[in-house]
């Protein structure tokens, strides 16, 4: 079974449109990245399905049941962006508070929000008001209450949001913890580089839409790019290759070989061999999640674009009907 | 139940976070110690005894029974001015009989019933008038004939202003001139032809008590009266009365024996302030003092300044949890909407119920102390305030949700209890003019259907303030007080409750709905 799953979820605020169809399937265990520009959709998304706000079309389901029930939401954990918390509480205060609604007995709140407080390195600070934290700590509260009650899920709206460098790789940890805890991670962000390093799956939304989704290996891995050197001093068979169809650039006296699709790197090593070169340095190239994901924004952005004047049409007809 | 609990704390933890709470507990406990400043003596009975028969003027009809008074009315313009008879009351020769404690136990006294003394003035029309329009000495078995009755029939006379308008007293002797208005003859008429010829004639309506009536009152029925007067005023059962006889006419004298029990409602007191520093009066029972503190001062001033304070402080609690920021950490929590809503009007309301009950337990108990009264009838007050303050809540609940400002939900609360106020003031205006004028006609019209249309249509905690002032009245104060509470429309709490519940009812439905169906 599924942790999370939505099939053509749809949501509009009034003329907007949030989300236009996105149906996405998170399996347990997993740190999920959902990655996409301002205004992509990510919150809405997680919005759903913790019944923050109601869909328009479509479903989703959390644990198995359709999203936003309260029952449901007492094994999951969430940390909103902009969090505010009220003023008036301490840090234990609050989570004391929080632990009462997700059920817990004192003790048990007791125990786990000071593991918890102690993760997140809040201990010294959790008996001050809140109006007194700096926005990290806001930050680092907002993390300690989104687990400390045990939940299966727990989802993440841009958790490093405020955070300082040594705090950023400290919460990477953190969610490796509760990925090991057989816990589920939903992480917004539109820090890549992050989402790279600590996420199983991710999925690229823009505008509304899915573009892309799969492990961070699938979308990163650039098949059919070969970075090759040659001992010092030999020259690279370069207008050779290119009359076989095979696109070469030589830099830095290494060369970047594109193979033509369903060509395989054997062909080009067989020549170089032929050619009694010797082979020094050979990569498959891969790119950064950042790169791909600026690929797929624009190629998406030009995309929805012209779909976007083509769907205007039909909107403007229904509201003069 | 656990998220009740929770919201609870959590509402206890915003309404003491800052010092606004402090600054009104503080001032809760400035008004304790300012009524615990208040000091009631009883007066030794050679002062209380003339300061209780002084007040039987005031004469019930329907041997004490009734709330209505017997007087003569004067018409003045479209209203009509009430005079209770002018009758002095003197006790004299008072003697302890036993050694009680305190002020309670046996004394023996004379009573001396006597006309006016000011026989030419504006008061001694009255006895020209109501005794017979001769002999001032029938007017005492006249107010007491008129005190048997159930109601007395009523005469009207014409009176020629012996004052001539000025108002001041006119010189000794000087007798006002009567004029009976024979039956059949239009009242109206005969002044306006009286007039005509000269002078200020005024319009009095007497009771019709003729002199063989009154010459018919005997011995028994005046003590009757006496004991009942010692009763109705001094909450005194225990009095037995003989005539004595041989009394200068125009004055009746009795032998009066009265036992008189601890903590009589009607025992005057002299009360005192700041270590009796300050002397408000000498001589008064001390229940209406301690409902005027109670009602007047702490149900009616207080509430409306606490009331209002509070709509200010709390204005916020709402609309700072329904920020941005805060509301999706709240929904995200297994609790329905309809909890985080109610719970939280809930503890909005626990505020009011934490500076009502340190105020009006605080005055209670301090009043309790002071003077023996331990009734707990005051004690109302706390719920009905908190009661009071959860209509304004409601409200201020309601535009917090649909516009998420404080400042709108502080405006539009404030305005809301204003016209509240308002209403009940303005109502309360009319009703005492209603009272006073004199044609059926006048109490009617367009304004007073808008005037009392408007009070009934909103909420009225103002009717749970006033019934629970006379549930106190009632409790400590002498009948003849409690009387007059009872005069006029009376409130009762099934409306002044129901309307202001459905006024609760409405807004937190609205604000339910419009929270539930609307994201956030
Ligand atoms: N309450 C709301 N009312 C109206 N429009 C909204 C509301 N919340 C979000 N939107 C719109 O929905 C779209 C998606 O917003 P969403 O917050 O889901 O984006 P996001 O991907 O989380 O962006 P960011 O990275 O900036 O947080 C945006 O165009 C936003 O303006
Ligand atoms: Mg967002």
């Amino acid at each position: 079974m599924s942790v999370i799953e939505t099939n053509s979820l749809r949501k509009h605020y009034g003329r907007i449109e949030a989300l236009k169809g996105v149906s996405l399937k998170v399996e347990p265990g997993q740190i999920y990245g959902l990655l996409g520009q301002n205004g992509a959709g990510k919150s809405t998304m997680v919005k759903i399905l913790l019944g923050i706000v109601k869909k328009t079309d479509g479903d989703a389901y959390l644990l198995g049941e359709p999203a936003g029930t309260t029952n449901v939401r007492r094994r999951v954990g969430y940390l909103p962006e902009d969090h505010q918390f009220p003023g008036y509480h301490t840090g234990r205060s609050l989570l004391h508070f929080y632990g009462e609604l997700y059920g817990l007995s004192r003790d048990e709140r007791t125990r786990r929000m000071n593991e918890a407080l102690d993760i997140v390195g809040l201990k010294k600070r959790a008996d001050s008001k809140i109006k007194t934290y700096s926005k990290g700590m806001k930050q680092r509260l907002g993390i300690a209450q989104s687990f400390f009650h045990d939940p299966e899920v727990i989802f993440l709206d841009e958790p490093t949001d405020g955070v300082d460098p040594v705090g950023r790789k400290e919460i990477r940890d953190l969610l490796g913890e509760l990925k090991k805890e057989g816990r589920t991670v939903f992480v917004n962000s539109h820090l890549l580089g992050e989402v790279e390093m600590i996420s199983d799956r991710v999925a690229i939304i823009h505008q509304g839409e899915m573009v892309r989704e799969g492990t961070v290996a699938d979308l990163t891995r650039q098949a059919n790019r070969f970075s090759i050197g040659l001992a010092d001093g030999q020259e690279f068979p370069a207008a050779e290759l290119k009359e076989k169809g095979f696109r070469v650039e030589t830099a830095n006296g290494k060369a970047e070989v594109e193979l033509p699709d369903g060509q395989s790197i054997d062909p080009v090593l067989e020549l170089l061999w032929a050619k009694g070169l010797k082979l020094r340095h050979l990569v498959e190239q891969k790119q950064t999640l950042e790169s791909v994901f600026m690929q797929m924004v624009d190629k998406a952005t030009d995309d929805t674009d012209r779909r976007a004047v083509r769907k205007a049409r039909p909107v403007t007809a229904r509201r003069v009907d | 139940m656990r998220n009740f609990v929770a919201v609870m704390k959590d509402s206890y933890r915003e309404a003491v976070d800052g010092f606004v709470i402090y600054v009104m507990l503080g001032l809760a406990v400035i008004t304790i110690l300012a009524v615990a400043l208040i000091s009631f003596e009883p007066n030794p009975a050679d002062k209380a005894f003339p300061s209780l028969v002084s007040n039987f003027q005031q004469v019930f009809r329907n041997r004490g029974a009734d709330i209505e008074e017997v007087g003569t009315k004067v018409k003045i313009g479209p209203v009509v001015a009430f005079t209770p008879i002018a009758l002095s009351y003197s006790a004299a020769d008072i003697q302890k009989l036993d050694s009680g404690t305190g002020y309670a136990g046996k004394y023996k006294m004379k009573l001396t019933v006597s006309p006016p003394a000011t026989a030419g003035g504006r008061a001694g029309g009255q006895p020209r008038m109501v005794g017979n329009f001769q002999d001032e000495a029938l007017l005492f078995p006249t107010v007491v004939y008129a005190w048997s009755q159930p109601k007395t029939p009523e005469q009207t006379v014409l009176m020629k202003d012996p004052t001539g308008g000025t108002g001041e007293a006119p010189p000794a002797g000087k007798m006002p001139q009567i004029e009976v208005v024979p039956d059949g003859t239009d009242p109206e008429e005969l002044l306006a032809k009286k007039s005509a010829e000269g002078g200020r004639w005024l319009m009095v309506a007497v009771p019709k008590v003729t002199p063989k009536e009154a010459e018919g009152v005997t011995d028994e029925m005046m003590a009757d009266f006496i004991k009942n007067q010692f009763l109705v005023h001094g909450d005194i059962p225990g009095v037995t009365v003989t005539r004595r006889a041989g009394a200068a006419k125009p004055n009746y004298e009795f032998d009066v024996e009265a036992d008189v029990p601890a903590g009589a409602k009607g025992w005057p007191h002299a009360i005192k302030y700041f270590f009796g520093q300050l002397t408000f009066t000498e001589s008064m029972a001390f229940g209406p003092a301690v409902y005027f503190v109670q009602d007047k001062l702490v149900n009616t001033i207080g509430a409306s300044v606490t009331l209002l304070v509070a709509v200010v402080l709390t204005g916020f609690f709402i609309p700072n949890m329904l920020r941005k920021g805060s509301l999706d950490l709240l929904i995200a929590k297994p609790i329905a909407r309809w909890q985080i809503l109610l719970y939280k009007f809930v503890g909005g309301l626990l505020f009011m119920l934490m500076v009502s009950g340190l105020a009006v337990g605080g005055v209670w108990l301090v009043m309790a102390v002071r003077t023996g009264n331990w009734n707990p009838t005051f004690l109302l007050s706390i719920p009905i305030l908190t009661f009071a303050f959860g209509i304004l809540y409601a409200l201020s609940t309601l535009t917090a949700v649909l516009t998420r400002s404080a400042i709108a939900a502080i405006v539009v609360t404030a305005l809301f209890l204003v016209f509240m106020w308002g209403s009940a003031t303005v109502k309360l205006f009319a009703d005492a003019w209603r009272m006073a004028v004199a044609k059926e006609e006048d109490k009617k019209g367009l304004a007073y259907t808008i005037i009392d249309g408007t009070y009934y249509a909103l909420p009225r905690y103002n009717d749970m303030l006033k019934l629970n002032g006379q549930t106190m009245v009632e409790s400590y104060c002498p009948q003849s007080m409690a009387k007059m509470g009872r005069r006029g429309d009376q409130p009762s709490w099934g409306p002044a409750v129901g309307i202001s519940l459905a006024y609760v009812g409405v807004f937190l439905s609205l604000a339910y709905l419009r929270f539930t169906t609307r994201d956030p």
